[in-house]
């Protein structure tokens, strides 16, 4: 059960209660000290004026013993008489040893309350004086505050023997009238006091209230702005102080882990939108932006250049100079690329080598075409990594916003079909993107379906182009080229569908159908009675693969061909990569019998320092340095270079794409074991093959076949010019 | 010390004891028989009384507890009547009371009550009274009158007492102011 003040008390606010409880405490001992001063005092006057009667009954006493003893009223009447000179002296009594009444005085003025004794007669009995005088002694006290008048009843003794009692009334207005000064005094001072404690207590639950409301205060701002920096200034070294102090530690907390949130949140977000390589923003945030950019531009009615740019052979430098150089490589890129952009573009890395970025407030296509080729210029100077300089280029393909598409993923998709439509026209360039290359990449994509069904529907066929030794102008070997029957587009070169195939991983099974189709004719010219060497391209897939010699073997075992009339040409990037798995395989491929021959020599990044631990036979130098060769002396020295370094490491060396009879001369000069190329045969059946060792003078032969009609007719005339 | 207690006095009588004097004379018949031993409890009464108003010369007693000595002489009941007194105390010493033969020397009384005695011896009784400073109390007529200290008179049907001033400052007596105011003051020859 509350009682009802409690719950009023409990709310009050803190100041208040604060001056409650001292104005109680004050009041209350106020209270009681008035009260006992009053008490006190009206004590003291109490005593004050028993004490006067006292000594005038005494005196009253004395002088009525003889009187009392020797019988004489007359002279007991005499003595009391002069009380009536005193004034407040209401009336003064002598009783006898026996308990009658002696003598007797009353004043003269009534107008007092009735006394005990007044209505005595002379003659009354001793019961009747004795019952008054009781009545007088019990109420003395009482009668002092109440009736108004003071008695006191005294024993007279003669020689310790009572020989009689004076009793004695007085008026005590002198001493109620003292009483109530004294009373309203205290109330003075009470009153005094209590609005000097008022003021005081107004002042003094400051100490308390004041610092906690400051608190208060404080943390309804913090509330109210979040702003965890602010402190509060201690105001004491007590429990007060230690609550500034909790409440200072608190915010602290709070702020640190805030802070903390903070960065966790920051890191979370650099986590959740940019790369962590290259420190660019993903494919997230990059997505986000140009959302934001096209809505913009669209508004403004501006256009938006969308760019994919693409590291050229990114994929080779990775693999031959490990993923640590690669990676360095494309933060370098990023930077470059970061130099280029204005600030209100945005440079993004998609993944891999893959970049793009946006350029807002384009004002038309030319625009666009300067910001592509400063991209491509970009890469013109080589990036330095560490001690090495690493040439590397890059294709670029650009969109305009709102001309080449209205959304992010359609741009993207764009700009991704300009940059390979830049990598077909030879890499390092630029393509903006018109509508005709949408057709060609939804072409690449029908290609890519028809890809899939012409393994199946052996719509593959093989030529085998020759290669001759220059000493004695005879057929060495031939290499293996794949060909595909489209049945709507006609017989396809190996460069039109050779990287659909590896992007779709179509590539193994090609690889595989041309090394069966290429062993079983070379079983069939065995079983003819003509060992005809036949070089199969090997895909750097396989290499990734690790499953190079198992299907070799099982192609082998299939054609139980004489392993000697086989021979593998890999890439030089593929020789690189995974070099210790490889350099196994192709030394248990070597011991087996079978050639190996490094194709597109000069091309890749191959450490020369490493080439002689790899079980090589021959080095097959790429066609463009040969194709250069008699127009720039730098390409002739490679090649010269190349031949010598062949020769120490004793190893052969296969000139391809030789077209021209200088050419050939010059190799022969130069000391290169054989060549391969148009001027000695185009890519022919296998029955042609056949015909190029049944006949003794092969180039002879190959003029004779110049003039057999074939598809290509063009090389025909050159050849025929030899 | 004497001059003291005479001005203490006096200033007791200027104050009250004149008034005093007046009820004596104007007191009212009480109901006390003047005849019979009645009449001699209250004088007995009267003089025990007496003694606590009385003071001895310093020599009178040989310490504080010494005994007070009451003797009396003569004949009837008076010296029956303080009898009762015997062995009481007045104002610290134990009452002795003695009845002396007439002519019988005082020796070590205080007080001598005289009472039914022929007036010849009186003067002789007297004499020696004085000389040994003996408070000498009667109710003969006219004793105070006639050399003694203290006289009980009856007035009015009441006991009243007559005091010989002199005769007490002769016998080196104090008496109290209290007593005097009660007691008519009277000298020797008056009449």
């Amino acid at each position: 059960m509350r009682r009802p003040g409690a719950h009023f008390i409990r709310n009050l606010p803190l100041q208040r209660k604060l001056m409650l409880i001292i104005m109680v405490c004050c009041t209350a001992t106020l209270l009681v000290s008035s009260v006992f001063f009053v008490a006190r005092e009206a004590k003291v006057l109490y005593r004050a004026q028993q004490e006067d009667l006292v000594s005038l009954a005494d005196m009253i006493g004395k002088n009525t013993a003889s009187a009392l003893v020797f019988n004489d009223p007359k002279a007991a009447q005499e003595t009391i008489r002069p009380l009536t000179a005193k004034s407040s002296i209401l009336a003064a009594y002598v009783i006898d040893k026996d308990g009658r009444l002696f003598a007797r005085h009353l004043a003269p003025n009534p107008g007092h309350a009735d006394l005990p004794l007044e209505g005595l007669s002379d003659s009354a009995s001793p019961a009747e004086v004795a019952e008054a005088v009781e009545q007088v002694k019990r109420g003395a006290y009482k009668s002092s505050f109440i009736s108004g008048y003071a008695s006191v009843v005294k024993p007279i003794r003669l020689d310790n023997e009572q020989v009689g009692s004076v009793v004695i009334h007085a008026n005590a207005t002198g001493f109620l009238h003292r009483l109530r000064w004294t009373i309203l005094v205290a109330l003075a001072f009470m009153a005094a006091t209590f609005l000097a404690a008022y003021l005081f207590s107004a002042r003094l639950q400051q100490m308390v209230s004041v610092p906690l409301l400051n608190l208060l205060d404080t943390m309804k701002e913090i509330s109210a702005s979040k702003n965890f920096a602010l402190r509060v200034a201690k105001p004491s070294s007590d429990e007060i102080g230690l609550l500034y102090d909790g409440f200072n530690e608190m915010l602290c907390e709070i702020e640190e882990r805030n802070q903390i949130l903070r960065q966790r949140q920051a890191h979370l977000q650099q986590l959740a939108h940019y790369d962590p390589l290259t420190r660019l923003p993903n494919r997230t945030l990059f997505y986000d932006r140009l959302g934001q950019a096209l809505f913009y531009a669209d508004r403004a009615r501006e256009a938006v250049a969308v760019i994919f740019i693409d590291l050229d052979h990114f994929k080779d430098i990775n693999d031959t100079l490990g993923h640590r150089t690669g990676d360095l490589l494309l933060i370098e890129v990023a930077s470059r690329l970061s130099t280029v952009v204005r600030s209100c573009d945005t440079v993004a890395r998609l993944g891999g080598d893959e970049f793009t970025l946006f350029c807002q407030n384009i004002a038309n296509a030319d625009n666009a075409a300067v910001v592509g080729q400063k991209l491509v210029s970009l890469f013109a100077t080589p990036f330095q990594l560490g001690a090495s300089d690493i040439h590397v280029t890059a294709s670029v393909g650009v969109t305009l916003f709102p001309n080449d598409g209205k959304t992010v993923d359609e741009l993207l998709m764009n700009a991704d079909i300009a940059m390979y439509h830049a990598k077909g026209c030879g890499k390092n360039v630029f393509a903006l993107f018109d509508k005709k290359m949408n057709e060609h990449a939804s072409e690449r994509v029908t290609l890519l379906a028809d890809l899939r069904q012409a393994v199946e529907q052996s719509e593959f066929l093989l030529h085998y182009q020759p290669k001759v030794d220059l000493l004695t102008g005879k057929v060495t070997s031939v290499e293996a080229l794949v060909r595909w029957m489209h049945p709507r587009l006609g017989l396809l070169a190996p460069d039109k569908f050779i990287r659909l195939a590896e992007e779709s991983g179509m590539i193994v099974e090609l690889t595989e159908w041309v090394m069966r189709t290429a062993c079983l004719q070379a079983r069939a010219w065995q079983d003819a009675n003509l060992p005809i060497r036949v070089a199969v391209n090997l895909s750097p897939y396989h290499f990734q693969r690790q499953d190079v010699k198992q299907a070799i073997c099982s192609v082998l075992g299939a054609t139980a061909l004489d392993p000697s009339l086989l021979e593998i040409e890999i890439t030089e990037s593929a020789l690189m990569q995974n070099d210790e798995y490889t350099c196994r395989v192709l030394g248990e491929l070597r011991e087996m019998g079978i050639t190996i021959s490094v194709d597109d020599f000069g091309t890749g990044y191959s450490s020369l320092s490493y080439l002689h631990r790899f079980p090589i036979h021959t080095l097959k130098i790429d066609r463009t340095f040969i194709l250069n060769m008699m127009k720039s002396a730098e390409d002739q020295a490679i090649v010269t270079a190349i031949i010598a370094m062949a020769k120490s490491l004793k190893m052969q060396i296969v000139a391809e794409g030789v077209e021209t009879v200088d050419q050939l001369e010059t190799l022969k000069d130069q000391g290169c074991h054989e060549i391969q190329g148009f001027l000695v045969s185009r890519p022919v059946n296998a029955e042609r093959v056949a015909r190029f060792f049944t006949d003794d003078d092969h180039l002879q032969l190959h003029n004779a076949c110049a003039d057999a009609p074939g598809e290509d007719g063009a090389q025909h005339l050159i050849h025929g010019r030899t | 010390m004497q001059i003291s207690a005479v001005l203490r006095i006096r200033s007791w009588c200027l104050r009250l004891g004149l008034l005093a004097v007046l009820p004596l004379i104007l007191s009212r018949p009480a109901g006390l028989g003047a005849e019979g031993p009645q009449e001699y409890q209250v004088k007995g009464a009267m003089v025990f009384n007496m003694a606590k108003y009385v003071e001895w010369p310093a020599d009178a007693f040989s310490g504080s507890g010494a005994p007070l000595i009451f003797c009396s002489v003569g004949r009837g009941p008076f010296a029956a009547a303080l009898e009762q007194y015997r062995g009481k105390t007045v104002l610290g010493h134990p009452l002795v009371v003695r009845r002396l033969q007439t002519g019988e020397e005082l020796g070590e009384c205080h007080l001598l009550v005289v009472s039914g005695i022929e007036k010849r011896y009186l003067a002789g009784i007297l004499d020696q009274a004085r000389r040994r400073s003996v408070l000498t109390v009667s109710d003969l007529p006219d004793f105070a009158r006639q050399g003694g200290i203290i006289g009980l008179v009856e007035q009015e049907g009441r006991v009243r007492f007559e005091i010989n001033v002199k005769a007490a400052q002769q016998s080196r007596f104090k008496i109290s102011s209290q007593l005097l105011k009660l007691a008519k003051i009277v000298r020797e020859g008056d009449s």
